[in-house]
């Protein structure tokens, strides 16, 4: 009995890891496609060069990531959050819940930018510990993750800002009311 | 029994157990800090760090005065007109601090020679 379960198990599970299999020789196919021998020994060539340039941007990163950081907890601790108490405190029940939501939604957006920035930095340690010589597929695609990360950030900032926009929209309203 | 041994043991030669349990101690308490200094994210925004010199000088102190708004109080227009002013000059502080642009890992800025896939449109990314 225990054998014919340990089959059906067998035969079950044995598709679904046929299908892993096809997408990870996939994703490999995919990577191979787009580099042929001589765009990975182009790679080869300039791939610690592009490393020394890559850790420049790291440091720049840094430093916007600190500036950002500290501009935006202190827009909320120093203007957000106070108006929102002092609208509460007032009585003004119907603006400090606007203005709440969108606070909250603003603490929200900070938090992702954050660990997107985490992440993202993350990416670019392993690019640059990588031995991208040897291994200079994986240098590509860890760069295209990269990439696409800092593509994240950049939205994140942008959603920050619309949202700081929208809080600055509320709090005229408000002010238009009294 | 053997607890009264090692207990005598130690009283026997307590400076000795003194001096190796302070070091024990004081190993552990560091790396439990590296590590929370790690795990934590801190060590992403330290500066301090070697190599990081260049980004130091970058860090900029907000333009605006300290321009913090009370808690307490009543509201009137001319408060929130003073506090909308306030708002917008941090806003522009914010907006001097440089972006993530998408531009620096271009092929030509890193001389790879070979282009990246299309990124995806910040939909796509949703």
């Amino acid at each position: 009995m225990r054998i014919l379960q340990k089959l059906r198990k067998f035969i079950l599970g044995f598709p679904a890891l046929l299908f892993a299999c096809a997408g990870l020789v996939w994703m490999g196919v995919t990577v191979h496609a787009q580099l042929d021998e001589a765009k990975i020994d182009t790679i080869k060539q300039n791939c610690v060069a592009a490393q020394v340039e890559i850790q420049r941007v790291r440091y720049n990163d840094a430093a916007i990531r600190v500036n950002r950081g500290q501009g935006y907890e202190t827009l909320l601790s120093k203007m957000i959050n106070p108006l929102n108490s002092r609208v509460t405190a007032n009585g003004y029940n119907e603006h400090a819940s606007t203005l709440t939501t969108i606070a909250t939604q603003y603490q929200k957006q900070l938090a992702k930018f954050k660990k997107d920035y985490d992440t993202y930095d993350d990416t670019l340690a392993i690019l640059l510990r990588l031995k991208c010589v040897d291994k200079p597929e994986t240098f590509y695609e860890k760069l295209e993750v990269a990439r696409n990360q800092r593509l994240s950030l950049s939205t994140d900032i942008t959603s920050l800002s619309q949202i700081i926009n929208d809080y600055h929209a509320a709090a005229k309203k408000f002010q238009e009311s009294l | 029994m053997n607890f009264l041994i090692i207990r005598n043991h130690i009283e026997k030669h307590r400076l000795i157990f003194a001096i190796s349990f302070s070091i024990i101690l004081s190993l552990a308490l560091t790396v439990l800090s590296i590590v929370l200094y790690n795990i934590t994210g801190t060590s992403k925004l330290d500066l301090s760090r070697p190599g990081y010199e260049a980004a130091i000088k970058q860090l900029k102190k907000p333009e605006s005065t300290d321009n913090s708004f009370s808690s307490d109080n009543s509201l009137n227009t001319d408060i929130m007109k003073k506090y909308l002013k306030n708002y917008q000059q941090q806003v522009d502080d914010l907006n001097g601090y440089g972006n993530f642009s998408e531009k620096v890992f271009e092929v030509g800025r890193l001389g790879l020679g070979v282009p990246l896939p299309a990124a995806p449109t910040a939909s796509e990314q949703e």
